[in-house]
């Protein structure tokens, strides 16, 4: 039977669109409360205080032109989900004229040593090489590594979320985490690329904790929120053009990865 | 249904900050917004952040809504805004590549029959100015004018790719119908 496409047809097929994603809604709208609490707590500021935001504005607007946002110190309530975009600045790589480059991986949960039942936790990272304790500019672990030793040259040690301040700022910068426009199949295994980015990137995490944790410094290099991760997305954009870059997503102990062709 | 005063009241809590009031106004709208973005992005991660940053804007944008119009299709019309947004902003990355193999197929509701279905994907399938002037007039009931306002286009331009549009999917649709015989 062919059907006749008619005006009432169409209209009626709006009813076919999908319903969105629970979990991706919860996820949604704790952000939009969180962000209105901020707001809501910088209204009820005293004047002198309100006086010191406005000095901060009048310089970051010198920073809008960079897009970059001093790091909060205000202290932050403890919250389940982390949602950060960072500018930050690979070294340059004087092998290719002097393009910026860096690293970027996904490793799913693994035993290192079959003998030793000691599971390695799932992680994303992105930050320079050589590898070395403040090398990473974001780095996603799902759990404690089993061994302290480790933990040493792979950044601050523990779960959760970690960003390098010294090498990345804040951005308001809209980064979609989406795999769309990098190239497929999905990579579910453990490996890293290297890229390469005219000018600085941006990296989008957004990850679900286990427990609810603040955002802190951890040490004079990292901030972050330190708890088990059960689910996070990074996504890496070149800030210049907007090229997606990669895109990594952890849940629970798998990892699934996409990487930019220009990535090897 | 809630009444239009129930709305109002919801809105004016709100705007006093109570957490509450601002949980449930997100969990009723999400919905609209996302469905909203859904039907121009056609990607759902890509829709959960637009539908993120239009709920923000929307909340925040409260003291200058007038509480005596009906807060849905303004939400869904910032939500449409923001996701048009998002489309021009891909238009200066370099060409999509392939879709990765793995990635799941358009996924409709569970509920629709299988026509309203095979009509959204026949839209779906359209070039994306063909596809886009279609999903606001009939799936987001924006008029003509209005489709031209918001996607910067002459009426006349709008009207002319509605009838192509329209055209397109009849034909793509008795081709279906004929391969299904």
């Amino acid at each position: 039977m062919r059907p006749e496409l008619d005006e009432r047809l169409l209209r009626e097929s709006r009813c076919a669109r999908p319903e969105p994603d629970p979990a991706a809604m919860r996820r949604g709208i704790a952000l939009v409360l969180g962000r209105g609490e901020r707001a809501a707590r910088r209204r009820r500021r005293p004047l002198v205080a309100a006086a010191a935001l406005a000095l901060v504005l009048a310089l970051s607007l010198v920073a809008v032109a960079a897009e970059r946002v001093v790091e909060s110190r205000a202290a932050e309530p403890a919250t389940r989900i982390v949602d950060r975009t960072y500018a930050c600045t690979p070294d340059r790589s004087y092998a290719t004229s002097g393009m910026r480059a860096f690293s970027v991986g996904a490793s799913p949960a693994r035993l290192v040593l079959p003998h030793d039942p000691y599971t390695v936790p799932a992680w994303i990272t992105l930050g320079s090489t050589p590898h070395g304790p403040t090398s990473q500019f974001v780095l996603v672990r799902s759990r404690q590594f089993p061994r302290d030793r480790w933990q040493r040259g792979f950044g601050p040690g523990g779960p959760g979320v970690h960003v390098n301040t010294r090498r990345c700022a804040l951005s308001r910068i809209h980064v979609p985490l989406s795999s769309s426009r990098l190239p497929g199949p999905a990579i579910r295994y453990d490996r890293f690329v290297r890229c390469e980015a005219a000018t600085r990137i941006l990296v989008r995490v957004q990850a679900t904790l286990a427990l609810p944790a603040r955002w802190t410094r951890i040490d004079a290099t990292y901030a972050g929120a330190q708890r088990n991760v059960a689910s996070a997305s990074v996504a890496v954009r070149e800030e210049r053009t907007g090229a997606p870059l990669a895109f990594a997503r952890l849940q629970g102990g798998a990892t699934t990865a996409w990487y930019a062709g220009r990535c090897s | 249904m809630a009444s239009r005063s129930d709305e109002a009241i919801l809105v004016r809590l709100v705007r006093r900050g109570d957490r509450e009031a601002t949980a449930r106004l997100a969990e009723k709208y999400w919905p609209v917004a996302w469905k909203a973005a859904y039907g121009v992005l056609l990607d759902r991660a890509l829709s959960d952040d637009v539908t993120q940053e239009s709920l923000d804007r929307a909340i925040r944008s409260l003291d200058s809504f007038d509480e005596t119009r009906p807060l849905g299709p303004w939400i869904s019309r910032i939500a449409v805004n923001r996701a048009l947004d998002e489309l021009r902003r891909g238009r200066r990355v370099a060409p999509a590549a392939d879709p990765p193999a793995d990635a799941p197929a358009q996924a409709w509701h569970e509920d629709a029959s299988v026509l309203h279905v095979a009509v959204a994907e026949a839209v779906a399938a359209l070039p994306q100015e063909k596809r886009l002037v279609l999903v606001l007039h009939y799936w987001l009931d924006y008029t003509v004018r209005e489709v031209a306002e918001v996607l910067g286009l002459p009426v006349g331009t709008v009207a002319a790719r509605l009838s192509r549009a329209r055209a397109e999917l009849r034909a793509r649709m008795e081709k279906e119908a004929e391969n299904a015989a």
